[in-house]
């Protein structure tokens, strides 16, 4: 797990038991303690105001008060109170005491109705008590008039009847006022109207005592026996009961955010133990860092730089040797040493590179602040933000100003050592070719000369001639492809060939000379060889060759040389072949074989008297086994003989028939002779006896041969002539071939000219630089007229 | 006492205007007054003990004459009616005693109501409003004659509307009120108006608070006679009445046909709230302040005069004849109730 995930974790964690926290913290807050303390309050207040009322109503009953203002004002108080006390009840409160409020406020109800109809009754009764004695006095009074004091003590015990009716509230006494009532009204009856009304009056408002003064009285206790009191106190219970129990609940939450607080403690507690033991290995790391910086310091030349290429930071030895200060180069660019050694695209490479966020290693000549250059090795590593895009670039350098100086001569020592090896090849070159077109008169003219009538002396002479020179050719050839190989110009072929015509080959060079020296010669090729194989059969003729010459040329009459070939080893597609050349000769010391494939040099000096030889065979070897991806070795012990190894690597054919066969090549070499018969050639030649041997050899094809000296020549000639080819030498005064080429390709005329070169110069470069000049095809010198009519043939027709 | 309860309001003024300059003044201005109310002999009270009328307190002080202003306006707005003709005051004429003077007042269309409209005066000190007490509350009081058909028709979405189309008024309650325009604030203004209109200062209450010589002997007399009669039984507290219930016609049933109208159909006052026989012809017992300019009298109007008011009441109520001799002098005494107020006779 990455430690950025472990951080999101925890953090994801803090933040859920945080929100826990507060979740936990609020119910364990709902438990509302203003709520228990107003409560209480409301409903002690609310008894006191209930109580007040009551106060009001014994009051008013009594006679204290005679107006109704304070108890109205008592019961709109406790009304009021009320509203104010349940509006702020919390709303589950509410839901929970519904039903005990709902009676309160119902009970209240009744007693409001009640304290109403109290008030009115209570009205009605005070004005009949206050009134009865009036009326009983009036009646009197009107009776007195009529029946002197007749009635005085009827109307006196009436009084004392009421009178004790008002202390006993017994329902007796009102019977009996009733009784006398009924007694008096039948005894006064049909009176006058006046005694008949006040008669009325007091039957009345007696009446109206009897009937509202128990009812007065049980209202004013029923209104003070309704239970509000105890309702309230109900209230008050519930509600302590539901507090109780939310107490208990939020207890528990409180229980709960304890353990949470400690969870988060302990969080806290390892975060910090984190962060200790981060900052200490910080701590360790800076100092490891700030070491490690002093010894780069001390080491590299150091700077950083913003995306701009500004500088940031040097260090020491980026000031002595920029021989800026520190002040000088912060918040400069950093072309500030750029030299102008190197070119804008070297720059910008650097920055694609660094801005892709990649390393960039280079060298790079800067300029210090004197104007004296000076080389550093460069590492710039960019800093990458979290985007990946880079934000500042540190540049290690080190000084390698001496490297380059030496570095510098050395490329100037190799420069001129190299320009000494182009005009050594040069030389040579120059040289095979001068001795290459008279070596071609030479070997042309005796093989003309041998076609024609000769005695036999002259026959013995010229052939002598003709081999001398064809020897001298092979020497020639030996020291060009040593040269070749020197220069690194030699190019190996690859093509299929058959093992059989390499052997076929040597056997017709080596077996001559075995046998003229009395050596037994002798090769073995093993059966389980492949028949074809790709490569360059010319080459390992030529090793094979060599060494074998080699051979025979140290070994003594009587001795024998015995070549073996085998198959080494054989991998999918390729195989190796080993192949030793066995003598009896005068065999090489250990420290005579150190030399041994250095050019020039044979074992001893006085074997070159007594052999012969360029001493280049071995070297020439040695080089191409090399070149095959073969190795070259020998045993060898003195006066008894020498073998040589050596392995080449060739790559397996498939199909053996690619091989040409030598029946098809002479019918090809006659169908080629039949098409150019007659054809239309023109010889631009310089040299004389070369121009003879082309002449004499196009003629013997029966070909038409017209001759110019030089390419200027030439041109003139094809403009007014029509020809069916040109055979181009190189190499000519006035106007070489290959600038007449060139000239000629020029006009659209000569479009489809066949153009020959023919060049002494056979290296590989000449061939190309003739057909790039426009030339076909290539014919070297000294001429194969097999080469020669193939040639002409595939382009001449 | 009344020094005291000047004091009070002093002071009271003096908290609110605390953090002004003047509050080191007012305070001045209080210790000054106590000088003086500890110089001042006592006054005499103790004729006032178990009295069953008592003065009619002071109009409060301590209301926003802004809130006032705007309770006022809208007293006087006909738009809180349907057809913008019938505001407060159509019926409620402050000028002559916060009643219009007739038996039943015409609302919207020239429709004619049952009962007599009491006086918006003092209409504040009531326990309970209308003749049968159905409204509770003052403010629940300003919502009848609204949504009474006969009266102004309307109802508080309509008012609302209509008062909300009236830039002036909105900017008003934005001014005094964190909502705009609601039922409540509406009912808040005009409640708030009307409790400022209290008419204290009556000779009678003079007379009650120790001033002797503010009444007549006469009338001292009627006072005398109408606690006597038993007219104070109902008609007592400050307000003389408008704090209980009775029925009427206790004595003798009431006459509803003595008028050949045929709107006086017999009317059952509370019965018709409540539902309950007990309160068939249950009606406020009225206050008797300012009685003098509240005529007709009862709650139908069909009694004219107070002379025949007070008959009539001894008669159905008291079961007695009250002589005409008696009858002017407790007209005398209801004649020094009349109080003072700015609004009235002007």
């Amino acid at each position: 797990m990455s430690n950025n995930l472990k951080e999101k974790i925890i953090w994801f964690f803090i933040v859920i038991l945080l929100c826990l926290l507060v979740l936990f913290y609020f119910k364990s807050e709902a438990l509302n303690t203003a709520e228990l303390k107003s409560i209480s309050q409301g409903i002690s207040e609310l008894k006191s105001l209930d109580a007040n009322i009551n106060r009001q109503l014994f009051q008013s009953h009594f006679g204290k008060k005679k107006y109704y203002d304070d108890l109205v004002n008592a019961q709109k108080d406790f009304v009021s109170y009320y509203d104010n006390y349940f509006k702020q009840l919390q709303k589950d409160t509410k839901q929970h005491l519904d039903e005990k409020h709902t009676s309160l406020v119902s009970l209240f109800q009744v007693k409001e109705d009640e304290i109403e109809q109290f008030k009115s009754h209570q009205a009605l009764l005070n004005n009949s008590i206050q009134y009865i004695p009036h009326a009983i006095d009036e009646l009197k009074n009107l009776l007195n008039q009529s029946f002197q004091n007749k009635y005085d003590q009827v109307l006196a015990n009436l009084g004392q009847q009421t009178s004790r009716f008002l202390l006993s509230k017994d329902p007796i006494d009102s019977k009996v006022i009733e009784k006398m009532l009924e007694h008096i009204k039948l005894q006064l009856h049909a009176q006058s109207t006046e005694i008949e009304e006040a008669i009325t009056s007091v039957i009345f408002h007696l009446g109206m005592i009897i009937k509202y003064y128990t009812e007065v009285d049980e209202l004013f206790h029923k209104i003070h026996t309704l239970s509000i009191q105890k309702q309230l106190d109900q209230i008050r219970e519930e509600f302590l009961f539901l507090y109780e129990k939310k107490e208990a609940v939020a207890n528990r939450y409180k229980q709960f955010m304890f353990v949470l607080a400690l969870l988060l403690l302990l969080i806290v507690y390892y975060s910090f133990r984190r962060i200790q033991f981060t900052s200490n290995k910080l701590k360790q790391t800076i100092k490891d860092l700030n070491f490690q910086k002093y010894a780069l310091d001390q080491h590299a030349i150091v700077s950083t730089a913003d995306v701009k290429g500004d500088i940031t930071y040097v260090n020491e030895k980026f000031c002595n040797i920029s021989k800026y200060s520190k002040e000088e180069l912060i918040g400069k660019n950093h072309n500030i040493v750029k030299s102008g050694f190197h070119d804008d695209r070297y720059f910008k490479s650097m920055w694609k590179t660094i801005a892709k966020g990649k390393v960039w290693h280079g060298e790079i000549k800067n300029v210090n602040k004197n104007g004296e250059s000076y080389w550093v090795n460069s590492t710039i590593v960019p800093f990458l933000n979290e985007k990946g895009k880079p934000f500042q670039y540190i540049s290690i350098r080190t000084d390698i100003s001496a490297r380059k100086n030496i570095e510098n001569q050395l490329l100037q020592s190799k420069q001129k050592a190299e320009e000494v090896s182009k005009m050594k090849s040069q030389f040579l070159a120059n040289m095979s070719h001068e001795i290459r077109t008279p070596m071609n008169g030479i070997i042309g003219l005796t093989n003309l000369a041998l076609h024609t009538k000769l005695d036999e002396q002259q026959k013995e002479m010229i052939e002598k001639a003709h081999s001398s020179a064809e020897n001298l050719l092979g020497i020639i050839n030996d020291i060009l492809d040593f040269s070749k190989i020197e220069s690194g110009k030699l190019e190996l072929e690859n093509i299929s060939f058959a093992i059989a015509d390499v052997i076929d080959n040597l056997n017709t060079i080596v077996t001559l000379k075995a046998e003229e020296n009395g050596i037994l010669f002798a090769v073995d090729v093993d059966k389980s060889l492949p028949r074809v194989m790709q490569g360059d059969p010319l080459r390992l003729g030529q090793v094979l060759i060599n060494l074998a010459s080699n051979a025979i040329k140290f070994t003594k009459p009587g001795g024998e040389v015995k070549i073996a070939i085998e198959l080494e080893e054989e991998k999918e597609d390729s195989i190796i072949i080993h192949a030793s050349v066995q003598d009896t000769g005068i065999g090489i010391t250990k420290a005579e074989q150190s030399k041994l494939f250095k050019p020039f040099s044979q074992t001893d000096s006085s074997i070159t008297r007594e052999f012969g030889g360029t001493g280049l065979g071995l070297a020439i070897s040695y080089k191409l086994v090399d070149k095959m991806g073969g190795k070259f070795w020998l045993e060898s012990e003195k006066n008894v003989g020498s073998t040589f190894h050596f392995t080449v690597k060739h790559q397996k054919v498939e199909d053996e028939s690619a091989i040409v066969d030598e029946s098809i090549l002479e019918e090809q070499i006659s169908l080629a002779r039949e098409s150019l018969k007659n054809a239309k050639i023109l010889l631009v030649e310089d040299n004389k006896v070369n121009q003879l041997v082309a002449k004499k050899l196009l003629l013997l094809y029966e070909m038409n041969v017209e001759i110019v000296n030089n390419g200027q020549e030439a041109i003139d000639i094809l403009d007014t002539q029509h020809f069916d080819g040109v055979l181009m030498d190189c190499m000519m005064p006035v106007k070489d071939g290959y600038t007449a080429t060139m000239e000629l390709r020029k006009n659209p005329r000569f479009d489809s000219l066949p153009i020959i070169a023919m060049t002494a110069n056979a290296m590989k470069g000449d061939i190309e630089k003739s057909i790039q000049s426009g030339m076909n095809d290539h014919i070297s010198k000294p001429i194969k007229p097999e080469v020669m009519l193939m040639t002409m043939a595939k382009w001449i027709n | 006492m009344l020094r005291m309860l000047r004091m009070l309001r002093m002071f009271r003024l003096a908290v609110n205007s605390y953090n002004s300059i003047s509050s080191t003044f007012c305070l001045a201005l209080i210790l000054f007054l106590f000088a003086i109310n500890v110089s001042a002999s006592p006054e005499v009270f103790s004729h006032l003990d178990n009295e069953p009328i008592i003065p009619i307190p002071p109009i409060p002080s301590d209301i926003d004459p802004e809130l006032v202003q705007l309770g006022k306006k809208l007293f006087r707005e006909p738009r809180l009616s349907a057809n913008n003709t019938i505001a407060c005051i159509n019926c409620h004429v402050l000028s002559i005693g916060g009643v219009d003077g007739t038996a039943v007042s015409i609302g919207i269309n020239g429709k004619k109501g049952k009962r007599n409209a009491p006086s918006v005066f003092n209409s504040s000190l009531h326990s309970k409003w209308f003749w049968d007490g159905s409204a509770k509350s003052l403010e629940e009081q300003i919502g009848g004659p609204i949504h009474n058909p006969v009266e102004m028709g309307s109802d508080w979405p309509e008012v609302i509307k209509k008062l909300s189309n009236d830039p002036e008024y909105v900017k008003d309650f934005l001014k005094l009120y964190d909502s705009a325009i609601t039922k409540d604030n509406i009912t808040h203004a005009i409640s708030t108006f009307e409790r400022t209109l209290l008419t204290p200062d009556s000779p009678f209450d003079r007379y009650l608070k120790g001033d002797i010589t503010a009444i007549d002997k006469d009338t001292a007399d009627g006072y005398r006679l109408f606690k006597s009669y038993g007219c104070a039984s109902c008609h007592q507290g400050a307000l003389v009445g408008g704090n209980m219930f009775e029925k009427i016609g206790i004595a003798k049933p009431f006459d509803w046909g003595s008028q050949n109208d045929k709107n006086l159909i017999p009317d059952y006052g509370r019965f018709h709230i409540s539902g309950e026989d007990e309160h068939k012809f249950e009606f406020k017992v009225p206050s008797l302040r300012n009685v003098e300019l509240t005529a007709p009298y009862f709650h139908n109007g069909t009694v004219k005069t107070l002379e025949e008011a007070v008959k009539l009441m001894g008669e159905y109520q008291l079961g007695r004849h009250i002589p005409d001799k008696d009858v002017v002098k407790i007209v005398l005494f209801l004649r020094a109730l009349t109080g003072q107020h700015p609004e009235l006779n002007q």
